[in-house]
This record gives C-alpha cells, structure tokens and sequence, in this order.
C-alpha cells in the first residue's frame, strides 16, 4: 500500500487510518497494530515537526508491505537528518522532564526490529522492520 | 478521544477514552489546566485505546505539577499494552499506578 500526505500534523490521522485499516485485514492482533501504530505516529510527527523549514511544503511518502515481516518505508523531502544517529540519547534516569523529548525515536528502537535509515539527494528514507509473528513488546531495549 | 470528569468527596476523577495520540492530547492538556495546585488526581484510562509520546508528556506536565504542590495523582486500569508504553518510557518511577479505580481511590483515602 502506498499513502502519501502532505507535511502537516493533520495529514498523519489518514495515514494512521489506512495502516490500521491495512494491519486489520490482514488478521494483525491488535496489541501489534498499537505498536506499529505508535512507531509510524512518532516518525511522522518527529519529520514534519521537525524536518522542514516554517512555512516549506513537503510530501511524504509511506510504503507498506507485508508477509511474515512488515515493512513500513517512510520517504520525505526534509532536510537530512538520521534519527539514529543525530535524535538525542534519552537517559531514563534523568529527571522526566529532561526525557520526553526523544521518547519517539526510542519506542521506534524498542518495538522495531531493524530500523535502516538511507540519506536520499533531497530527502531521507526509514525503514522499519517488525516480524508480525513476535510479542509487540519485547520488554528489552534492542540496544541499536 | 473523549475526556469525561467527576468529583468523589475531594478526588477528581478523569476518564480519557479512546486515542490519546498527537493530535489530540493538546485539548487533554487544556482540559487539565483547571486542575488546582494540590489536588488529588485519578485517571481512569480503563476505556483508553491508545496513547504515544505527545499523551505522555501531557500526563507528565500534570504530574509535576501536582508534585510539587502537595498533590496526589494516581493512575489507572491500564491494559497491558499501555502499561508497557509507559514502562518502556521510564515514566513508571515517577507516577503511581493501580490496576482499578476502588485501588486507586484507597491509595488516595
């Protein structure tokens, strides 16, 4: 399935809409579309939050493709910025205040299994790994 | 996301249902200016769905703020799968959570 919106936070709704609508139909249980869910949520706010200039128009583009893994494959035209290794480590024992703020890309790294980050001339790609078969929760850190 | 309120002698009690997602939790956080310094707090999250990192700084925010005026917050009847968002965050150090609303209510009595 191939969804893409615009770069505003309004646009996510739809999209989170045709993933569940995609998970659904393919019997995922639903404690897996949450995660999915929320990992394609964080992504998308952290990119148009963050990734363009106030006031550029962007386009991103979001891929889906199943089988015994799913893989989400998230396209922009933001600036360049790798989350995995630019987001800002959190430290869970600092005061939560001082946490919050990178909580997105780490529940990516806590509920994904692989994550893949590609620099594009004018863009960037992730892509997200998650075998459908697994817990959605592992309830360790991946440690990538 | 609906959000419905009511006292129990001097307990409020919020009731979030539904998606707590980005979209949404900046009407949460509007709702819950009202709260007074000092209160004491439950949220009753038994009918909540959903929630990423944008409901979780909105908890948070009213947390702190109860902490550090003499006010009492207690969360509840999260599913699993909730209780895990939260775990996963770190957040469970800072918040108390029960599993029902009569557990939370005694923790508060």
């Amino acid at each position: 399935m191939k969804i893409e919106i615009e770069n505003r936070l309004d646009a996510i709704a739809s999209c989170l809409e045709h993933l569940e609508t995609y998970l659904k139909q393919r019997g995922v249980a639903r404690n897996m579309r949450f995660v999915m869910r929320l990992c394609l949520e964080e992504l998308l706010v952290n990119t148009i939050r963050y990734g363009y200039p106030a006031g550029q128009r962007g386009k991103i583009r979001i891929i889906l493709r199943g089988g015994p893994a799913l893989l989400v494959e998230i396209t922009d035209d933001a600036i360049p910025f790798d989350p995995l290794r630019e987001a800002p480590e959190i430290n869970r024992r600092a005061p939560p205040a001082e946490r919050v703020g990178g909580l997105g890309i780490f529940f990516l790294r806590h509920f994904c299994d692989e994550i893949r980050y590609t620099r594009l001339a004018g863009g960037n790609r992730i892509t997200l790994k998650k075998h459908l078969g697994s817990k959605p929760g592992m309830g360790t850190d991946h440690g990538n | 996301m609906e959000i419905e309120a009511q006292w129990e002698d001097d307990i409020r009690i919020i009731r979030v249902q539904g998606r707590l997602d980005s979209l949404n939790a900046p009407v949460l956080d509007r709702f819950l200016e009202q709260i007074g310094d000092g209160e004491r707090l439950i949220f009753d999250f038994s009918k909540l769905d959903y929630i990423s990192s944008a409901g979780l700084r909105v908890i948070l925010k009213v947390a702190k703020r109860l902490n550090g005026s003499q006010g009492h917050l207690v969360l509840c009847g999260m599913e699993d799968v909730i209780l895990e968002i939260f775990a996963v965050s770190g957040l469970l150090s800072f918040l108390q959570v029960e599993k029902s609303l009569s557990k939370a209510k005694s923790a508060l009595s």
